[in-house]
């Protein structure tokens, strides 16, 4: 049986207008009926308070607050109803300190943007097929920040590749469009490219 | 030094209430390919937003370079870094995926250097100089030849300079 949505509630909490858009319609298309929306950390813990919430994705940079404070906020305040739910941190921050502020706050899952509907599927995948103990210390309260992973990753490593052409490998397609037609453009462009070129000479 | 039973770790085993609601199973293929459609389909013009990112990158940066210790601490650096984040991930949302990738190199850079030293500045303004220009000119699409070649002049100016200034290496974005 597939994954039935339509009994389960989900809160965005998101101020940028699109993104919440784009979220709301593919959570519908996945099957959400009740989808909350929040712009900043006080919405949504009004939200959460009153409608408990299954599945929360917050945005990092919020107005007012942060989405690591908001999810402090969900596990450990006294007020909060759902200090179990599930929270996917959706930000563009993608540097290992983020991720650990990020697990280090309680989240159970790290999305960086951009990303695709499928990625948002897999998280949301995740934390209902693979849930995590909850760990309390005098510190922490959150998912457990332990993660089952191979130490023998053998994928690409952008910046540390001696081959630096397998970084360019992107698809090239007839509708490249990335410019406005006319040569002043693309003349100022190759100007740029070859000023990068120059700078910071090797000795 | 023992650990005394306060320290100690409890595990909850919460109930997986979303689980318990949804069911297990995936969904079907279907369903992921219309959301993959909407997503494709999604425009919004991200430019005059990220323009108004950059304006405030440029202010911080302004502001921080003109201060007689070059130093950056953790503050600094994620008040440099959150507008071209912004712009990386909204970028990369919108389908800008030239803008995106050069968002995503500033990034790199910010998150490498440890000081506003005079190397690092003249990265940053070229770099800065490049994002200004394809927010200038730039609409949604795949990168053109062009713009993978000014890519890699990037990505190899970034390497000139951790030659140049190395360190212990951050994860590469």
């Amino acid at each position: 049986m597939p994954y039935d949505f339509k009994n389960a509630s989900i809160l965005i909490v998101e101020d940028m207008p699109p993104i919440v858009e784009l979220l709301r319609q593919i959570l519908h298309t996945f099957g959400f009926a009740e989808v909350f929306i929040a712009k900043d950390t006080e919405h949504a813990f009004d939200i959460i308070c009153q409608h408990e919430p299954d599945l929360i994705l917050t945005d990092w940079v919020l107005p007012g607050g942060n989405g690591l404070e908001l999810t402090k906020k969900i596990r450990t305040d006294s007020q909060s109803p759902t200090p179990f739910v599930p929270i996917i941190m959706i930000t563009g921050f993608c540097s290992k300190k983020h991720v650990e502020l990020a697990r280090d706050a309680g989240v159970n899952e790290f999305l960086t943007k951009p990303f695709t509907s499928q990625d948002l599927y897999s998280r949301i995948s995740q934390v209902i097929e693979n849930p995590r103990d909850f760990v309390k210390t005098r510190h922490f309260f959150g998912p457990d920040r332990r993660r089952h992973m191979s130490i023998n990753y053998n994928g690409d490593k952008k910046r540390d590749q001696d081959d630096s052409d397998d970084v360019f490998e992107i698809d090239f397609a007839d509708d490249a469009t990335d410019f406005y037609g006319g040569s002043e453009p693309q003349d100022i462009l190759s100007r740029l490219r070859q000023e990068t070129k120059d700078l910071l000479p090797e000795s | 030094m023992k650990k005394t039973p306060k320290d100690k770790a409890k595990i909850i085993k919460p109930s997986n209430r979303l689980s318990l609601k949804v069911g297990k199973g995936g969904l079907p293929k279907k369903i992921l390919n219309q959301a993959e459609k909407i997503q494709n389909d999604f425009s919004f013009d991200f430019m005059p937003m990220a323009y108004s990112e950059l304006v405030t990158f440029k202010t911080q940066l302004k502001e921080l370079s003109s201060r007689e210790d070059s130093s950056l601490s953790d503050a600094a650096k994620d008040a440099l870094m959150t507008p071209i984040m912004m712009i990386k991930a909204n970028a990369g949302m919108f389908h800008y995926d030239l803008l995106r990738e050069v968002a995503e190199d500033i990034l790199y850079t910010l998150d490498y250097i440890d000081s506003l030293n005079t190397d690092a500045l003249d990265l940053i303004d070229l770099q800065v100089r490049i994002l200004n220009h394809i927010i200038d000119h730039a609409r949604p699409g795949k990168i053109t030849p062009n713009g993978l070649e000014l890519i890699k002049e990037i990505d190899a100016a970034i390497d000139r300079y951790r030659k140049k200034h190395p360190q212990s290496t951050p994860d590469a974005p």
